[in-house]
């Protein structure tokens, strides 16, 4: 498909009848939509900034993350971590999808695109589990329990003999406060998630389109590289949020 | 092709994961808690240059565009100087508005303050 | 998705001569869910005229209002119905009006009626390609943008009324149902609609750009497109660029709106209470429109620009005035449209220093913008000029351009800003520049191309009488509009009656909607001559216009998907070389080599075309030295 027309005009490369990126029209439409997506994201990130920029306050994100299944509290960002681990492993298992296509090996591209779904599908749960995990704490997009200034609040509740649970529930309900922060954490995670969703379903349908061989009797394993391309930019995309939402 | 084999890979993917290992150790460490206080803004900085690097990485190697062709480097690359642009600007607008919501705090204080007291006077 | 389409395109290179009856094309894929480009842009071309005339009418509707506020009109009630009770146009439909009127101008005729049409209809022509890269993505597109002209057109038909706070749907009027009856279901309608048109606007976008850069026969260098294509490369650049933030400044809008976030919202009180919602910027929602919305503006001039530099040098029978300049000035424009976007909010409480910066880069605006008029005006000068309808509307929008953009230089200075913004003036400033300078573009395109589209030229006395009550109509409209502005009359009033200082603008603004009718009542000529023409127009024959671009060497049999029998012509020249001393026609088209020529004509052409250039080069910086002495001397420097 990329070849049609290169041999027409080898040598200079603006000439016309050729490609002058080395690239098939479906790989640059693929790069320019990336490019496009990654304004999108970062018009989202821009609005997380300016408004956390422009607040009297906002939670400490060592504490809003604080805990992994099965450790309950007091284990900062470890959950994080171990999705970032998934995102980028399935990265690079990804990468070596598109690198056995390059040597045509029908068997390992299935192998690792196999993988690479599995590790999208583990991202997701992770996800949900940590949403879940902040809905049970009180949050949501119109409710952040871990607004500063709910704390003294808190404290009064809990020293009228509620536990902290209840308490925290109690005065997100109740008293106003700033939910900008959790507001943009579900907006963008879920964004974005909804990007890992998308690249999972495509993923699996070319993994399918790989076993039955659709690509070997085209002869060559571009779209694997294309939806790589998305793939890799959906990691690209987490290593930003991570260090956003997670780190600063 | 050049940029795809199989050792490269796992070196970038290492490289990737000694970076998120380092960013988590700048911002647990419990020696450094006076550092991340006290220099916040360093400390933050750190984290977003340690992210582009990371990006990077992510871009050059498991996007293959380091391979590719210059001018495809170029108009892939260039564009973004714009969101550059336009984070620094949004981002100083956000710090502006902030600083109009610190006096409307402490105006709304002093109105308190005053309305608190003014039956005192009289 | 993608694959589809690859097949498709490869069958296309593959067995593009023999290609009638080739497929067993059926009603449905010939014409409705056709992948051909040529069928797509009359798709285009068709709803975008569609939507110009409901656009249209709905302005003639608000005017009536604004120049009679005190009459009242029967056949108001009975086309309005609850919105005109007693005759009258009520204030919130008046709102819905004029905020549907800009959408439907700004995003579905001028940007995809006039993108999508010659986009589609020109790069693959003019470039020697037989379909748009993927003409699956391209087939998408197109119905992408017509669900969604669907859904906006449904949103004006819902109980509460179509949104109604301006074509900038700024919050917190639009974030707030409560705010008025047009925040409703209306304005949920206009979001999913932007939605879906910024999915086709991209997907139209890529396409363009993958084709320009890929599929250019041999010989079509970069510096041999025509200037046309160069305008669609930039505006699809634009458009891939700045219309993804307007696709997350919505999301944030529809979450405020449905899940009561607050990232627009602060301290807002409704009848003296406080809303919960609270802590956003409706600043930032600004931000994010207009980083789309001032390059949004360029997406629907360049365009015109485009058509009108090829249409310019056609009739002038001389080769374009500063090609490389052109080339120049639109990657200018479209850096300089990314980071300008601020002059729209001098008055909104931005951080002043930004003013500064905005305006500073504004004004920079108007050297390309300058380097563009010079050569136009430089192209026709001494030229032998033919009029055809195409060119006078193309000399029209060189005035519409130079009219409206002076008048952006003021705007452009925040201190003169904050007594001209949201008046008037605005109004009349980005009609005559955008609005009028764009349409009249696209009415040159439509004439100019026309045998292209349809095998036939649309009638030229009709194009005359279009063309002068066009004109004139678009002067009397908007140019009155500069002085009420002035006086501090502001845009979006339902009445001028309510204040002492409106009333004395009364009767220019009765002038001003009589003019609107009659402008309007002129378009319904190029109705008829479009559609007449399309089934008795005289036969066009191959090259009707002496053309040079290589649309004009493709049969003009539109049922050939694949644009060329047999091998696509390569190209050996510029588009431009027309009265090339020695020739023996007066113009050489592209895919004519050097060989073929007379050889006092080779040589003399290889010398012209050189001079030209140098000549190019020095005119270039002549006029830029130009542009910005008079940027100095507008800001108060004044040389010696
Ligand atoms: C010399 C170049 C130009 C300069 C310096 C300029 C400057 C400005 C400024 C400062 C405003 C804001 C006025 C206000 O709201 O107070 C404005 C509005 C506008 N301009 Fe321009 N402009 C220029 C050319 C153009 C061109 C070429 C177009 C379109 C093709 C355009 C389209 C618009 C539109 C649509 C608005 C109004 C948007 C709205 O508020 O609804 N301008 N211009
Ligand atoms: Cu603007």
């Amino acid at each position: 498909m990329s070849t049609h027309s290169v041999a027409a005009n080898e040598g200079k490369i603006w000439d016309g009848g050729n490609e002058p990126f080395g690239a098939s029209y479906g790989k640059l439409m693929m790069w320019f939509f990336l490019l496009s997506d990654a304004f999108t994201f970062t018009a989202l990130l821009l609005g997380y900034g300016a408004l956390r920029f422009s607040a009297l306050n906002w939670a400490d994100p060592d504490v809003v993350f604080q805990s992994a299944p099965g450790i309950e509290s007091g284990a900062p960002l470890v959950f994080v971590g171990i999705m970032t681990f998934i995102l980028i492993m399935s990265s690079v298992t990804m990468v070596l999808a598109v690198e056995a296509g390059h040597r045509n090996s029908k068997s390992e591209v299935v192998k690792w695109m196999i993988w690479t779904v599995i590790g999208g599908a583990m991202f997701l749960g992770c996800q949900a589990w940590e949403w879940t995990h902040l809905f049970s704490e009180g949050a949501s997009i119109t409710k952040n329990p871990f607004a500063p200034e709910l704390v003294p609040y808190i404290e009064k509740f809990v020293s009228q003999g509620m536990s902290h649970h209840e308490a925290t529930l109690k005065a997100v309900n109740e008293i106003p406060h700033n939910y900008e922060f959790t507001s943009l954490f579900f907006t963008i995670t879920g964004f974005h998630g909804f990007h890992v969703f998308s690249g999972v379903v495509i993923n699996i349908v070319i993994t399918i389109n790989a076993m039955v061989g659709t690509y070997q009797r085209r002869g060559h394993y571009e779209m694997i590289e294309k939806v790589g391309l998305y793939w890799h930019f959906v990691d690209l995309v987490w290593v930003f949020v991570f260090t956003f939402f997670y780190l600063v | 092709m050049a940029g795809f084999d199989t050792k490269q890979i796992w070196k970038v993917f290492f490289i990737l994961l000694a970076i998120t290992v380092l960013e988590f150790l700048i911002a647990l460490t419990p020696a450094l808690e006076g550092i991340r206080t006290d220099y916040k803004l360093a400390v933050n900085l750190t984290y977003v240059v340690l992210t582009l690097f990371k990006a990077f990485y992510i871009i050059a190697y498991f996007m293959h565009l380091k391979f590719e062709k210059i001018n495809l480097i170029y108009s892939i690359a260039l564009p973004p100087v714009f969101v550059i642009y336009c984070i620094v600007l949004v981002l100083y607008e956000g710090g502006y508005w902030n600083g109009i919501r610190e006096e409307n705090v402490t105006s709304n204080q002093k109105i308190e303050q005053v309305e608190n007291h003014a039956p005192e006077h009289h | 998705m993608a694959h589809a389409a690859t097949a498709h395109h490869d069958h296309q290179a593959g067995h593009g001569h023999d290609d009638h009856g080739h497929h067993h094309e059926t009603f449905l894929s010939k014409y409705v869910f056709s992948m051909d480009h040529k069928m797509i842009a009359k798709q285009f071309l068709i709803t975008g005229i569609l939507m110009a005339f409901i656009g249209m009418l709905m302005s003639v509707i608000f005017r009536i209002q604004l120049g009679w506020p005190e009459g009242t009109y029967p056949w108001m009630e009975t086309l309005l119905g609850k919105w005109g009770k007693g005759g009258k146009l009520s204030p919130e439909f008046y709102m819905g009006l004029v905020t549907i009127h800009g959408t439907i101008m700004v995003f579905f005729v001028l940007t995809a009626g006039l993108s999508g049409t010659f986009s589609n209809l020109l790069i693959p022509l003019q470039l020697g390609a037989r379909d748009m890269a993927s003409p699956f993505i391209n087939m998408l597109s197109y119905w992408l943008f017509f669900v969604s002209t669907v859904l906006m057109l449904a949103s004006v038909f819902v109980e509460t009324g179509p949104a109604s706070g301006g074509w900038t749907v700024y919050p917190p009027l639009s974030a707030l149902p409560q705010a008025m009856s047009g925040s409703g279901l209306g304005m949920t309608l206009w979001l999913l609609s932007m939605t879906i048109f910024i999915a086709s606007s991209l997907m139209g976008s890529l396409n363009y750009i993958a084709t320009i850069l890929n599929m250019r026969t041999v010989g079509m260098k970069m510096t041999r497109m025509p200037l046309t294509i160069w305008a669609f490369l930039c505006t699809a650049i634009l458009g891939v660029l700045s219309f993804p933030v307007l696709l997350s400044a919505a999301v944030l809008l529809t979450f405020d709106r449905l899940f009561h976030t607050s990232f627009y919202l602060n301290e807002i009180y409704i009848a003296g209470a406080p809303l919960a919602q609270t802590g956003g910027s409706a600043i930032l929602y600004q931000h994010l429109f207009w980083f789309l919305g001032h390059p949004e503006v360029y997406i629907i001039l360049m365009p015109a620009l485009g058509l009108t530099s090829e249409v310019i040098a056609t009739n002038s029978r001389k080769p374009i005035f500063g090609y490389r300049a052109m080339i120049g000035s639109l990657l200018g424009i479209s850096v300089l449209s990314f980071i300008v976007w601020g002059h729209h909010m001098f008055m909104t409480g931005m951080n002043p220093f930004l003013g500064n910066v905005f305006m500073i880069l504004t004004l920079v605006i108007a050297v390309p913008s300058a380097v563009k008029t010079f050569n136009y005006l430089a192209t026709l000068w001494k030229g032998s000029i033919h009029m055809t309808p195409a060119m006078l509307f193309a000399i029209g929008l060189v005035s519409m351009f130079i009219s409206g953009g002076l008048t952006g230089i003021w705007l452009g200075n925040a201190a003169l800003d904050i007594n001209l913004h949201d008046t008037y003036f605005v109004v009349a400033h980005f009609h005559l520049v955008m609005g009028a300078a764009s349409i009249f573009g696209m009415l040159a395109g439509v004439y100019h191309w026309f045998p292209r589209m349809f095998g036939r030229v649309m009638n030229a006395r009709l194009g005359y009488l279009h063309f002068w009550l066009t004109l004139a109509s678009a002067y009397m409209v908007f140019f009155p509009m500069h002085f009420i502005g002035m006086d501090g009359v502001p845009r979006r009033y339902y009445s001028f009656t309510e204040f002492e200082y409106m009333k004395p603008w009364l009767d220019l603004n009765k002038f001003i909607s009589i003019s609107a009718i009659l402008g309007s009542v002129a378009q319904f000529v190029f109705l008829y001559n479009f559609f007449n023409s399309i089934f008795r127009g005289e036969k066009s024959g191959q090259n009707p216009w002496k053309a040079n671009t290589l649309e004009w060497t493709a049969p003009m049999d539109v049922r050939l998907h694949g644009n060329w029998p047999g091998d696509i012509p390569h190209v050996y020249r510029w588009p431009y070389d027309y009265s090339v001393p020695g020739a023996v026609d007066d113009f050489i088209p592209q895919n004519v080599s050097d060989d073929e020529l007379p050889e006092a004509a080779r040589s003399v052409n290889r010398e012209q075309t050189l001079a030209a250039e140098a000549a190019n080069q020095e005119k270039k910086e002549e006029a830029s030295t130009l542009a910005f002495s008079s940027l100095f001397s507008k800001l108060g420097f004044r040389k010696g």
